[in-house]
């Protein structure tokens, strides 16, 4: 891509700080947003009254829970991106390579299709959560403690499809059409109608990842030069892909168990970012979850937006804009090549 | 102290024996070029001693043993140039060779401006410095493999263990790397260096170990080893030697036929059919 002059131009620091100006920008905004318009000083007042007033609900209990998980999703899909393209060395890695959010579909489909979600309101979640803890048992039970990257890959390949496949068994099985329904429009990814227990079960275990994920920064820089040079030169490359196989099951497990698998953020934002950064993986990771954050936000913005009484899904909304933007970025690849 | 001492190394891959019981000292200040045929393990042996393929025996580096080693010390005894040279992202030349000094900050707490002239003066050495802020990927396959020689040298390691540095390099660089390797041991650190370029392991280096199906089959001097007999028992290859004001000349000249080969000192690969 022609990025030269970009990349050579734009601190990094500047980056951070307006990538980082961008995400309260649109978590603000988000917060405006809605059926009920609300100016930015009785918004104030709502977050942090204490009263039952209608207002204070609105934005406690339904914006601020949106909001909080637009950021913190849309920043673990760019960061768990980021790590993935970096650790398996390959753009077209994403955070769902590993069959991690298909094995947390699963749980969260096989938890409405037998109706443990309606029975227990965090039923749902914690299912897709188990799917995605048994996706990485899974993943290293195929590719071993050691496992060299490419059987990691195949590895997920195999939990994802097999994790699809019972997906689709399960749609097949359905007892009725409205089970189905519920089912397909939950895997289409939504943030809509979430509370704040959903960002209390959420929370935890994405920070845990983010930690997880954002320790592997400098190993990753030199993995650039491949396995060989990364462990003569200090990596404990076991440790390293225990950490991005853990850090991506617990953030985008949990991301999953609340929101639905939501495509194309942790593909095309490391893409979009990694010219900002000089390519370099480690400053790569902060600057896409920052990215991530900025457009899921906006993405989640822009379906309230557009359809305010349709509830369009934002996982659709991701894969449409998603889809023709890596296109572009693939052609604007194959032209660097020629 | 030996920077290195390995002993009774051994790698298996499948039913072969890759290396057989190798047993190898390196001291201070020596240039050792590794020689032998293509399958001849010398890649492997390299890998061995930085623990990256699976082996049996003892591998020591300055008394310590490498086994035990977390690779975050192990890096600060050895550093290593592969031979497959892989980049995959397109970073900055400087960047790249920065990377030799990722781990060094946790070692040996150095400060930023002495880490600065490590990567300045392995840039220096490997004539990169003013490909500094170009990116790699749009470096031709020659510098490229200059700016990972740089990187390996940036890891400022008493050991340099090298897989066909000279590989790709044009003859001014083919030179002007084996003299800065040279150099390197003349200010006290070491370099095992696998090479297929005979002329250049005879003119630079101080001790000449050749391998021969997973065995060491000769080690001494260049003059001792690079004698016409090994040559071509182990390469089938007829030499030109010749002794110069530069140093030893050894020049490979032509193919051995079949029945000529045999019947040596030195038993032929199992590859070599």
């Amino acid at each position: 891509m022609k990025t030269k002059h970009i990349s050579q131009g734009l601190n990094y620091p500047v980056l951070i700080g307006l990538l980082s100006i961008g995400v309260i920008f649109l978590f603000g905004m988000s917060l405006l947003i809605g059926p009920l318009a609300v100016g930015v000083a009785d918004a104030w007042e709502g977050l942090f009254s204490d009263s039952e007033l209608p207002l204070a609900l609105i934005m406690q209990e339904i914006r601020l829970p949106r909001a909080v998980l637009g950021a913190v999703i849309g920043a673990t899909l760019g960061l768990a991106g980021a790590v993935m393209q970096g650790l398996l060395r390959n753009p077209l890695a994403e955070p769902g390579l590993l069959g991690i959010s298909a094995s947390a579909s699963l749980g969260a489909v096989l938890a409405i299709y037998t109706g443990f979600s309606a029975v227990f309101p965090l039923g749902l979640p914690i299912a897709a959560l188990m799917g995605a803890v048994l996706a990485v048992l899974l993943i290293l039970a195929i590719a071993g403690m050691s496992g060299s990257v490419l059987t990691i890959i195949l590895a997920g390949i195999a939990v994802s499809s097999f994790a699809g496949a019972m997906t689709s068994l399960t749609l097949n099985l359905s007892p009725n059409p409205f089970a189905a329904l519920e089912i397909v429009f939950w895997m289409l990814g939504s943030l809509n109608d979430r509370s704040m227990v959903h960002v209390q079960l959420a929370v935890p275990f994405i920070v845990i990842g983010w930690i997880m994920l954002l320790s592997v920064g400098r190993a990753l820089d030199v993995l650039t030069l491949g396995e060989d040079v990364a462990a003569s030169s200090g990596v404990n490359m076991k440790r390293v892909r225990l950490l991005a196989i853990f850090g991506t099951a617990a953030s985008v497990g949990a991301a999953t168990a609340v929101a639905g698998a939501i495509g194309f953020v942790g593909l095309i934002v490391p893409h979009i970012l990694r010219p900002l950064v000089g390519a370099q993986p480690s400053r790569l990771l902060p600057a896409s979850a920052l990215g991530g954050a900025l457009l899921l936000l906006a993405a989640d913005i822009a379906v309230r937006v557009i359809a305010p009484e349709r509830d369009l899904k934002i996982g659709v909304l991701t894969a449409i804009i998603g889809a023709p933007f890596f296109l572009w970025i693939v052609l604007s690849y194959r032209r660097s090549l020629l | 102290m030996k920077l290195l001492s390995v002993n009774k190394l051994s790698v298996s891959r499948g039913p072969k024996q890759v290396l057989r019981n190798v047993s190898l000292e390196i001291a201070q200040g020596e240039f050792v070029g590794l020689l032998g045929p293509n399958g001849a393990g010398k890649s492997t042996l390299l890998k061995a001693i930085l623990n990256l393929v699976n082996s049996t025996g003892s591998i020591q580096f300055q008394g310590n043993d490498g086994r035990l080693m977390r690779e975050i010390k192990r890096a600060r005894y050895a550093s290593y140039l592969p031979q497959e040279r892989e980049v995959n992202w397109p970073i900055t030349v400087k960047n790249i060779v920065s990377l030799g000094q990722t781990y060094s900050s946790s070692l040996a707490r150095t400060k930023q401006s002495n880490k600065d002239e490590v990567v300045v003066e392995a840039m220096r050495r490997m004539d990169v410095l003013q490909l500094q802020d170009r990116r790699i990927t749009e470096l031709s396959g020659g510098e490229q493999a200059r700016v990972l020689i740089a990187r390996a040298l940036a890891q400022d390691t008493q050991l340099l263990l090298a897989d066909e540095p000279a590989a790709g390099l044009d003859p001014a660089h083919q030179i002007s790397l084996m003299k800065s390797l040279h150099d390197l041991t003349s200010e006290g650190k070491s370099v095992v260096a696998c090479l297929h370029e005979i002329p250049l392991a005879a003119r630079w280096c101080s001790r000449i170990v050749v391998l021969n199906s997973g065995a060491i089959v000769a080690d001494g001097s260049p003059e001792e080893v690079l004698n016409e007999t090994l040559v071509s028992q182990v390469y089938g290859v007829q030499t030109y030697r010749t002794k110069t004001d530069d140093g030893l000349l050894v020049v490979p000249t032509t193919l051995i036929e079949h029945e000529t080969k045999s019947g040596g000192d030195y038993k032929w690969p199992e590859t070599r059919n």
